[in-house]
C-alpha cells in the first residue's frame, strides 16, 4: 500500500545537530556523486605525489642537492593537498553550471555549508592519501630524513581549507565555467611552476618573490617544511596568519558567492 | 489571433482564490490556511531591464494541483526560481503560512521541494540511492525515507532500474526518478517544472496518480507546464502566464464556459503548405507546425467541414477533426499562441 508523504508539516531544521547530521548525508552525497571520478582521483593523487617527487627529481643530473630534496620532499605534498580543493572542485562546480544542474544542487535542502564542509572532508582525505605516497616517494628515492612533529596535523588541515574555500569560492564566484576552468589550471601551473613551494625562494626573482608573499602557496610551503622538514624554518607564524587570511577571505567570498541571489 | 479573457472565461486576475479546488488536502481550513503559498504582487526585473515577472500574484493552498501555464518565456520559471529562493524579486512578496520566504530563502529550501526543468546531477548515483539520499537531505528518518523510496520505485514502476547508474537511464526514467527524488519527503510546496518532459504516455498517468498523492499528503503542488493538455486534466486551478503577467486564473472548466457553444476544428495541413485563408465563421485560429486550431460557432460546423474538406481536396491539408472545445482554445485567445506540443500529444 502506498501510503500519503506528508503526514504532518515538515518541522524547520536548525541548529549543531541537524547541521551535523546534514553535513553526513550531505557529505554521502558528494562522494556517492563523484563515484565514476574516484578512480581518476586516486591516480591524481598518486601521480601528482609519487610523480612529482620522482619528475623533479631529474632535473639534476646526479643526486639532487639536498636543499633542493628538502623544498620537493616537504613541497610535493602541498600540490596533493591542494589539488582536489583547488583544481577539481571548482571544475565540478563549473560542470553543474555547464549541465544546468546548478540550480538544483542550491535548491538542495541542507545548508551550503554542508555542501563546502563536505568537500573540504573529501579533499582532506584525497590529500593526505597523497600526501602520504609522496612522502614515501621521496623517502625512498631520496633518503630523505624527514621529521614529521604533531605541527603536521594543523599545516594539513588548514592548507586543504584553505585551499577547499579558494576552489569553493572560485567556483561559485565565477559564473563563467570557462573561466572557471581556466583560472583553476592557471593557479595550478602557478603554483607548480612560480611559487617557492618545491624551491627555494632564492632562485627566484625579487619581484616573483614579493608577489608570493602576498599570495598563500609560500606561506603553504613555509608552515608544511616547518611541520615535517626536520630543519629550523623562519617566518612560520605569519605564514599561519597569511594562510588563516586566506582561508578567511576565501570563505567570505564564497559565502557571498553561494548566497548570491540574482 | 488574439483575444481577452470574458467575464467568465477563468477567475479574473486580482480576487481572491481558492474556490473550487477543493481537495484531499484542504478539508481542515486552519491547516489550509498555514500552508497557504501566497504570492502578492510578485516583480521580477532582471539587470538589462527585462521584465520577468510583472506584478504576479496568486495563491495555492495545500491538497491542491495548480498549473502554471504559458509559452517558453512567460515567466514561469522565473516566478519558482524566486519561490524556492534562487532569485531575489525586484519587489513584492511570497509567503509560505507565517514565513517570508522572500526574506528567509533558506528556509524557502526547506520547504519547498523542486524538480528542475533540466535533468538532475545523478550520473553515478543508483536510482534508490539517488532517491534514499534526497530524502535524508530533505530531512526525513531514514527508516521512512526508505519505505516511501520502495512505494515510489513501485508506484513508478522503476524496478527494474533500482539499482542502475543515473548516467545508463533513459531520459524518462531519469526524470521519473528525479520526480520521485523531489517527492520522496515532500516539502510543504512541490514545485514541478515540465515533470513529464521525456516520459513515455504509461508511465505520465503513473506520475500523475503520485502527483495526485502527493496533493492527497497536505502539499500544495506548483506545475510549471506549457503543455495545456496536461494542465487540463491534471490540475485543480491553473494560471495562464505570458509576458511575465498573470493572464486569468481559474478551474479548467471555468477557461471553457465562453467556448460552451464553440468547436474546434483541428486541420493537419500538408508540411510546407502556406497558411489557408481564413474564412469569417473562423473565430480564432492558431498554427504550430502544420496543426492548425480553429475555433468555430457550433452552427457553422456544417460549413467548417465543407471548407476542411476543401482544404484536403486541393492538397493544402491531409485530414481534419472536430472536436468539442479544450482548455487550449481558451490559452490560444489569451496568448495568441498555440501550446507548443503536438495537439494530439497525450497525458
Amino acid at each position: 500500500m502506498v501510503t500519503a508523504p506528508l503526514a504532518e508539516m515538515p518541522r524547520l531544521r536548525s541548529g549543531p545537530g541537524d547541521w551535523l547530521r546534514a553535513y553526513v548525508v550531505m557529505t554521502r552525497w558528494t562522494v556517492a556523486s563523484l563515484r565514476l571520478f574516484i578512480p581518476l582521483l586516486v591516480v591524481i593523487e598518486i601521480l601528482t605525489g609519487v610523480g612529482f617527487v620522482l619528475g623533479f627529481g631529474l632535473f639534476f643530473h646526479g643526486p639532487a642537492p639536498s636543499r633542493s630534496v628538502l623544498y620537493i620532499s616537504t613541497g610535493v605534498p602541498i600540490i596533493t593537498l591542494y589539488v582536489v580543493g583547488l583544481i577539481f572542485l571548482p571544475q565540478v562546480v563549473a560542470q553543474e553550471r555547464l549541465a544546468h544542474t546548478y540550480d538544483y544542487v542550491q535548491s538542495m535542502a541542507a545548508p551550503r555549508s554542508t555542501r563546502f564542509a563536505a568537500w573540504y572532508s573529501l579533499n582532506l582525505v584525497a590529500g593526505v592519501f597523497g600526501m602520504i605516497a609522496s612522502l614515501v616517494a621521496a623517502s625512498l628515492r631520496y633518503g630523505v630524513d624527514l621529521r614529521v612533529t604533531p605541527a603536521v596535523v594543523p599545516a594539513t588541515l588548514l592548507i586543504c581549507l584553505a585551499s577547499s574555500a579558494l576552489g569553493f569560492a572560485i567556483g561559485h564566484a565565477v559564473s563563467l565555467p570557462m573561466l572557471t576552468n581556466i583560472l583553476s589550471q592557471v593557479l595550478n601551473f602557478f603554483v607548480i611552476g612560480f611559487s617557492p613551494v618545491c624551491f627555494p625562494p632564492d632562485q627566484m626573482p625579487a619581484w616573483l618573490v614579493s608577489v608570493n608573499q602576498g599570495l598563500p602557496f609560500a606561506s603553504m610551503s613555509i608552515v608544511m617544511r616547518s611541520a615535517i622538514g626536520g630543519v629550523p624554518v623562519s617566518g612560520v607564524a605569519g605564514a599561519y596568519a597569511v594562510l588563516a587570511a586566506w582561508t578567511g577571505a576565501s570563505l567570505l567570498v564564497a559565502v557571498a558567492a553561494v548566497m548570491r541571489r540574482s | 489571433m488574439d483575444g481577452s479573457p470574458g467575464p467568465d472565461s477563468g477567475r479574473p486576475v486580482g480576487t481572491s482564490p481558492g474556490d473550487g479546488a477543493m481537495t484531499a488536502g484542504m478539508d481542515d481550513p486552519e491547516r489550509a490556511d498555514r500552508w497557504s503559498l501566497t504570492v502578492t504582487d510578485l516583480r521580477k526585473v532582471y539587470r538589462r531591464g527585462v521584465v520577468a515577472n510583472d506584478g504576479i500574484s496568486l495563491r495555492v493552498d495545500p491538497g491542491e494541483v495548480y498549473g502554471l501555464l504559458g509559452p517558453n518565456g512567460a515567466g514561469k520559471t522565473t516566478l519558482v526560481k524566486q519561490v524556492i529562493g534562487l532569485l531575489k524579486p525586484t519587489s513584492g512578496s511570497i509567503r509560505l503560512g507565517p514565513h517570508d520566504l522572500v526574506a528567509r530563502p533558506s528556509v524557502a529550501r526547506q520547504l519547498c521541494s523542486f524538480l528542475p526543468q533540466a535533468q538532475l546531477p545523478i550520473d553515478a548515483l543508483h536510482a534508490d540511492e539517488a532517491i534514499e539520499l534526497t530524502g535524508l537531505i530533505r530531512g526525513g528518518d531514514a527508516a521512512s525515507v526508505r519505505r516511501r523510496t520502495g512505494e515510489l520505485i513501485d508506484a513508478l514502476e522503476l524496478g527494474t532500474w533500482r539499482r542502475t547508474l543515473g548516467t545508463r537511464l533513459s531520459g524518462g526514467v531519469r526524470r521519473l526518478v528525479g520526480f520521485a527524488m523531489v517527492t520522496v519527503c515532500p516539502g510543504a510546496v512541490v514545485i514541478l517544472d515540465e515533470p513529464t518532459n521525456d516520459v513515455d504516455p504509461l508511465r505520465r498517468r503513473l506520475l500523475w496518480d503520485e502527483i495526485r498523492r502527493v496533493a492527497g499528503g497536505g502539499a500544495a503542488v506548483v506545475l510549471v507546464t506549457h503543455n495545456v493538455l496536461e494542465a487540463e486534466k491534471a490540475v485543480d486551478r491553473l494560471a495562464i502566464v505570458d509576458h511575465g503577467r498573470l493572464l486569468a486564473e481559474g478551474t479548467p472548466s471555468s477557461f471553457k464556459v465562453e467556448s460552451r457553444d464553440q468547436l474546434r476544428l483541428h486541420v493537419m495541413l500538408r508540411p510546407g503548405a502556406g497558411d489557408p485563408e481564413m474564412p469569417p465563421f473562423v473565430l480564432r485560429s492558431a498554427r504550430t507546425g502544420n496543426n492548425l486550431v480553429a475555433v468555430i460557432a457550433e452552427a457553422d460546423a456544417g460549413t467548417a467541414i465543407g471548407w476542411a474538406r476543401t482544404l484536403v481536396d486541393e492538397g493544402i491539408a491531409e485530414e481534419y477533426a472536430l472536436g468539442a472545445t479544450t482548455l487550449e482554445d481558451a490559452y490560444i485567445a489569451l496568448t495568441g499562441r498555440a501550446s507548443l506540443d503536438d495537439v494530439n500529444g497525450e497525458v
